[in-house]
């Protein structure tokens, strides 16, 4: 008798039932004088704070993820770079990670597109961005390099729309951006185009320039000792103590030297790019003030490489030749064409046209 | 009165199911009437749940409430249990349940009983109540109650096996 089935209530029954008793429980709480205070306490207050908890663990997270609009310098943008760490940390093969990587790098270029589009760039946030593109670009790379080859292959036709997202970036900001964002750009387009620089001029110290022109001066220095080896076998240790130190001294100085000279050559090269630019500009039709406004600036990172060479200042050239480079290299993608300019020009150089024209007026003529 | 609701709900997870059972036994295992049974049951129960006192079990007092409301269903629907339906009531009750054979045989004699029988034997074996139980919803002394399950139970057994 005992084991005569019980039944179940539906599911569906259940909720219907349910939903029942607190509709019932509604009309309990309005018949009764402040009773709807009273349901806005009980049920009302704590279910918005499960809603604004739940908001806090699940939508803010997601919503800072996948927006475009959490941009350096946005105060969600923290929970998006944690995020996009723990997503690049569960990328366990290069190929994974060759993926994720590019991911993260058109996330990089979509919100410095949100960035350049917007009134303001705040505290360099386009720059900043910009430079973590690079730096994904450049990690992009490492792990292409490693990955299998259709996965490689995919990854460069990416880099390939990457590089034109970027350039849209550049024109849209044009020649008047802030310097450090323009710089920003040319470097990173620079990467995404995989172009090796025109010279690897790394900061040396002191101790590594020495090694380095010890390979030079071998014949000399060694020379130098046999003849004192020859002359005074019984030299005490100090007295070589002060050879070596007096051999050290002119090394650093032809260190020096020979930095310089590797300075005033790359300075040299620069020039003369950017003295072709100027004709470029004029031929390919670039709007006259853009051109004008891109050939100071090169100028200027010039002046600057010249200043810091004359002052003996190495270390902070190898990077301002790279940008300069760069900036060089890709300055045509912030500026814009004016067809029909260089008729114009010609015909104001030979007077044609307008009264009071065949005025040289522009930067780039001086 | 938001602990009032809070206690409701505890028991009405808690006897939904049997509640419900009561019902399908009642109603030839016809499930939707079950169903609109509890439904009312359940409402009518939280409407009245101020009155009922914490030291009363609340079992015997949703059954009461259940077994009230069965019999004005009954009234209402002029409810009487054809001969057919009755005949039925094995196929019936193996459209709602995988049952076995005997299980089967064991609920058409049940409903073959006279109808004080099979009330005490569904509620002291499908519903679970107690003699005590028993007793106080059909208002009847409690040893009168184990009386009538045992007899009942005797009246079952020979039935059963005389059909063998």
């Amino acid at each position: 008798m005992k084991n005569l089935p019980k039944a179940r209530l539906s599911r569906r029954r259940n909720l219907r039932l349910r939903w029942l008793i607190y509709k019932e429980m509604i009309k309990q709480y309005r018949a009764r004088p402040f009773g709807q205070w009273e349901l806005v306490w009980q049920h009302l207050v704590p279910a918005g704070v499960i809603i604004v908890v739940l908001a806090l663990i699940v939508v803010i997270p997601g919503y800072s993820y996948a927006s475009d609009q959490v941009t350096h310098g946005h105060w969600l943008y923290p929970v998006k770079e944690s995020i996009e760490k723990v997503e690049l940390g569960l990328a366990d093969s290069e190929e994974e990670k060759t993926k994720v990587y590019n991911k993260l790098l058109d996330r990089r270029l979509a919100e410095a597109k949100v960035i350049s589009h917007s009134l303001g760039d705040k505290d360099g946030a386009l720059a900043a961005t910009v430079n973590a593109a690079a730096s994904l670009s450049a990690a992009a790379d490492k792990s292409e390099q490693q990955a299998k080859q259709e996965v490689a292959a995919e990854a460069r036709e990416v880099r390939a729309r990457q590089a034109d997202a970027l350039i849209d970036i550049a024109q849209s900001v044009g020649v008047n951006a802030p310097g450090p964002t323009m710089d920003s750009i040319a470097l990173a387009l620079d990467k995404m185009k995989m172009k090796k620089p025109l010279r690897q001029m790394k900061p040396k110290e002191p101790k590594q320039l020495e090694e380095e022109l010890t390979v030079e001066n071998e014949a000399a220095t060694t020379s130098e000792k046999v003849e004192k080896t020859e002359t005074k076998a019984s030299t005490t240790a100090s007295a070589v103590e002060t050879a070596a130190t007096s051999s050290q001294g002119r090394s650093f100085g032809q260190a020096q030297k020979y930095q310089a000279e590797e300075a005033r050559q790359t300075i040299e090269q620069l020039k003369g790019r950017i003295n072709k630019l100027k004709q470029d500009f004029v031929t390919e039709e670039y709007d006259e003030d853009d051109a004008g406004t891109m050939v100071d600036r090169l100028n200027s990172k010039i002046d600057e490489a010249e200043d810091s060479a004359v002052r003996n200042n190495y270390n902070n050239l190898p990077d301002l030749f790279r940008v300069t480079e760069a900036l060089s290299d890709n300055a045509k993608y912030f500026m814009k064409q004016a067809p029909g300019q260089l008729k114009k020009r010609k015909n104001k150089e030979t007077g044609a046209g307008e009264p009071g024209s065949g005025v040289k007026s522009k930067k780039f003529d001086k | 009165m938001a602990v009032n609701n809070r206690l409701f709900l505890r028991y009405y997870d808690e006897y939904k199911d049997k509640i419900y059972t009561f019902f399908l036994y009642r109603v030839n295992f016809n499930r939707e009437q079950a169903e609109d049974l509890t439904a009312d049951v359940f409402l009518k129960a939280f409407r009245k749940f101020d009155t009922f006192e914490r030291a009363r079990s609340f079992q015997a007092w949703i059954y009461t409430i259940a077994r009230n409301h069965l019999c004005n269903y009954y009234r209402s629907q002029k409810w009487e249990v054809e001969i057919t339906k009755a005949q039925n009531i094995g196929v019936e009750f193996k459209s709602q349940w995988e049952a076995s054979l005997e299980l089967e045989r064991v609920i058409k004699y049940i409903w073959r009983l006279e109808p004080y029988y099979k009330e005490v034997l569904l509620l002291r074996f499908v519903d679970g109540l107690t003699n005590s139980e028993i007793a106080q919803m059909l208002d009847k002394e409690q040893g009168a109650v184990r009386t009538q399950v045992s007899r009942a139970l005797q009246v079952l057994r020979e039935q059963l096996e005389e059909f063998r």
